[in-house]
């Protein structure tokens, strides 16, 4: 997600060093009990606000379904979801992409568990793989001029 | 950080790679380097690079080459270690024309081969061309940070960054789904290098280097990770490792801070894992450091005051975004069309948006908080077998908890090494009881079948569901085979 506005993810936790030494500690320092990142913590302990250090895990998430249960879905999303593009796509099962989709505009009348929110978007995700990358050609972009060019067919090759 | 492709021909007698095909994949690959590009050609190989200038902007360019032209290389990522590894070579008599990283690579390559990848730290997608060999050296980093796709076609291999620029690079390459790449994504949540999504196209393998030419094909891991055993491992206290830890990430932060011709932000996420390293990150520069963060409107996603508070700590400039749901299903096709893979959750879309705020701001590079629970287990798929171990100390099995860590598949930070060692004998799992079930479409092993959470998705047996020939009865026969299988959907949805 980084790499699609030209900007690079650096990543400290992945150093050779850190993976090393993270791989040769004890379990029992990363998991204390049952509070996870235990060494992390006392590590981070001065140096980042103590109310963080002391926060119960907060996974990063974001609206799944919910971001479509609206009024303003767009339309894409209602065309990809039904029967003609779920077919010509092949990968899932029309009858059961259809509850999935009517409970999630139905905006909470039936529960929405975890497994319907991910399952509603993962079928929306590779239904748009399909109409973007497989269904339409590569798109005709301007060429860029190469500033470092080196040909070797353009002039006779000394072998 | 920049894209690179190229194409190589295995064989003889094909015509040399068309230029059309290189400025197509380039273009395919402008957002990851829009600010200049290079393309190498010879009869055999073509190599093109769409670069993002991080390190020695003047004089980095790529492809660049050896003094004697034999050796071209097209890299994308970074080396951190490299003013270590460029005395080191500088010693041994190699002389050196730019200051960039790249330059190392080349030289590194001539004087230890292959052995060159393990002693690069740092994030990489690396082709090598051997111009006199005729051979094709591509290798990328331990962990996978940076991608590498690759196919063959033709007698063709292509190579590049991103599955659209193969497609851009190869008009005629077929696109079309792998059924086995997708029970993956629904099983595991990902697909497992080197498969991938995609009919024909593999990804490079994360460690591993592999060689062409027309002797044919290699593959080796250059690196694996090591689980020294409790004696073999750390020794002292949990203090002593908290200072350990703390030395090592101050370190790696330092070097990913300076080692850079531009400013670096941090992404500030208001947890721990990035709130450290920001903190570790204004240490090591005291000039202008901005930090980015996401904000909900949702207040159940939110965690403003958790990044206001880490910001104002750290004293960075600190920049934010609002995330509306509007927001993310207006983003959610382009964020998909990058990420070239489905997504179960929505959450890398705010990650799409924010990104596009550094890049606003003119920040080429930041910091994340990415690994630190991988490394330092924080998920809590950790801590289930801590649990059931804590049930069983008060019966008659007795089993220590470091153990049942030790068994767990998920102790390798490898994904593939993960899939390729599944559940041990003494895992919690098999204990358990859990048998996998066979498929009763074929003779597979019905471990997809087992493990796929949502019987929607038809390849749950791919052998079973080769593309195409997906009839209805097959549908039938599999929906009734679902209705013995643990199913959520079907639960949920009483059907």
């Amino acid at each position: 997600m980084l790499m699609a506005h030209s900007v690079e993810g650096r990543v400290p936790y992945l150093d050779d060093e850190v993976v090393e030494l993270a791989n040769s500690l004890p379990a029992r320092y990363k998991l204390r009990g049952l509070d996870e990142k235990h060494v992390l913590k006392r590590a981070a302990t001065g140096l980042v606000p103590d109310v963080i250090v002391h926060r119960p895990k907060q996974p990063y998430r974001a609206p799944n379904a919910a971001a479509f249960a609206g009024a303003d879905t767009p339309d894409w999303a209602a065309e990809l979801m039904g029967a003609p593009a779920l077919a010509d796509a092949g990968v899932f099962e029309p009858r059961l992409v259809e509850k999935l989709w009517r409970k999630c505009r139905d905006g909470g009348a039936a529960p929405f568990s975890n497994a319907d929110d991910m399952a509603l978007a993962g079928v929306l995700s590779t239904q748009l793989l399909h109409a973007q990358l497989i269904r339409q050609a590569p798109p005709r972009v301007r060429e860029p001029r190469f500033r470092t060019r080196i040909d070797r067919l353009a002039q006779p090759v000394v072998q | 950080m920049c894209g690179i492709a190229g194409v190589v021909a295995l064989r003889e007698g094909l015509p040399p790679p068309p230029l059309e095909a290189l400025q197509a994949m380039a273009a395919a690959l402008r957002h990851r380097g829009p600010d200049e590009f290079g393309l190498y050609r010879d009869a055999r190989a073509g190599l093109a690079h769409a670069r993002l200038s991080i390190i020695d902007p003047l004089t980095g360019q790529q492809p660049l080459g050896s003094p004697d032209g034999r050796l071209w290389v097209v890299f994308n990522g970074e080396i951190f270690n490299y003013v270590e590894l460029r005395a080191e070579l500088a010693a041994l008599g190699y002389r050196f024309a730019t200051r960039s990283d790249t330059e190392v690579i080349v030289r590194a390559y001539e004087a230890w081969g292959e052995r060159a990848f393990a002693r690069f730290n740092g994030q990489f997608a690396i082709a090598l061309w051997d111009s006199r060999n005729r051979s094709l050296v591509l290798a990328r980093d331990r962990h996978g940070i940076q991608p590498l796709h690759l196919c063959e076609r033709g007698g063709r291999l292509w190579f590049a960054s991103e599955v659209k620029a193969l497609f851009a690079g190869d008009p005629s390459l077929p696109r079309r789904f792998d059924p086995l790449g997708l029970a993956e994504t629904f099983t595991f949540w990902s697909v497992v290098p080197p498969q991938s999504v995609f009919q024909g196209i593999e990804e490079l393998r994360p460690g591993h280097v592999r060689t062409l030419s027309a002797r044919g094909s290699t593959e080796c891991a250059f690196w694996s990770p090591r689980y020294p055993a409790p004696e073999e491992g750390f020794r002292g206290s949990i203090d002593e490792a908290a200072e350990r830890v703390r030395a090592a990430l101050e370190e790696a932060v330092r070097q990913r801070v300076l080692r850079a011709d531009v400013p670096v932000g941090s992404y500030l996420s208001g947890g721990l894992d990035s709130s450290l390293i920001a903190a570790l990150a204004r240490r090591a520069n005291r000039g202008r450091f901005l930090t980015f963060s996401i904000r909900f409107a949702d207040a159940e996603y939110d965690e403003t005051p958790y990044q206001r508070a880490a910001a104002a700590l750290i004293g960075s400039e600190h920049r934010e975004i609002v995330v509306t749901r509007h927001d993310i299903a207006a983003a959610l096709p382009e964020a998909v069309r990058h990420a070239e893979r489905p997504i179960l959750r929505t959450a890398p879309v705010p990650l799409f948006l924010l990104s596009r705020l550094v890049r606003d701001a003119g920040i080429k590079v930041v910091l994340t908080g990415e690994g630190a629970d991988e490394m330092f287990a924080g998920y809590d798929l950790f801590r289930p077998p801590r649990r059931a171990a804590r049930a069983c100390s008060s019966g008659s099995i007795r089993i220590s908890p470091a153990r049942r860590l030790r068994s767990a598949p998920w102790r390798s930070n490898s994904s593939a090494a993960t899939a390729a060692t599944g559940p041990r004998r003494d895992s919690p799992t098999r204990r358990a009881g859990a048998r996998p079930r066979r498929c009763s479409g074929c003779s597979s092993p019905g471990f997809f079948r087992r493990s796929t959470w949502w019987s929607g998705c038809s390849p749950i047996c791919p052998r079973s569901s080769a593309p195409g020939r997906r009839s209805r009865r097959t549908s039938t026969s599999r929906r009734a085979r679902c209705s013995r299988a643990t199913c959520s959907l079907r639960r949920a949805t009483g059907c």
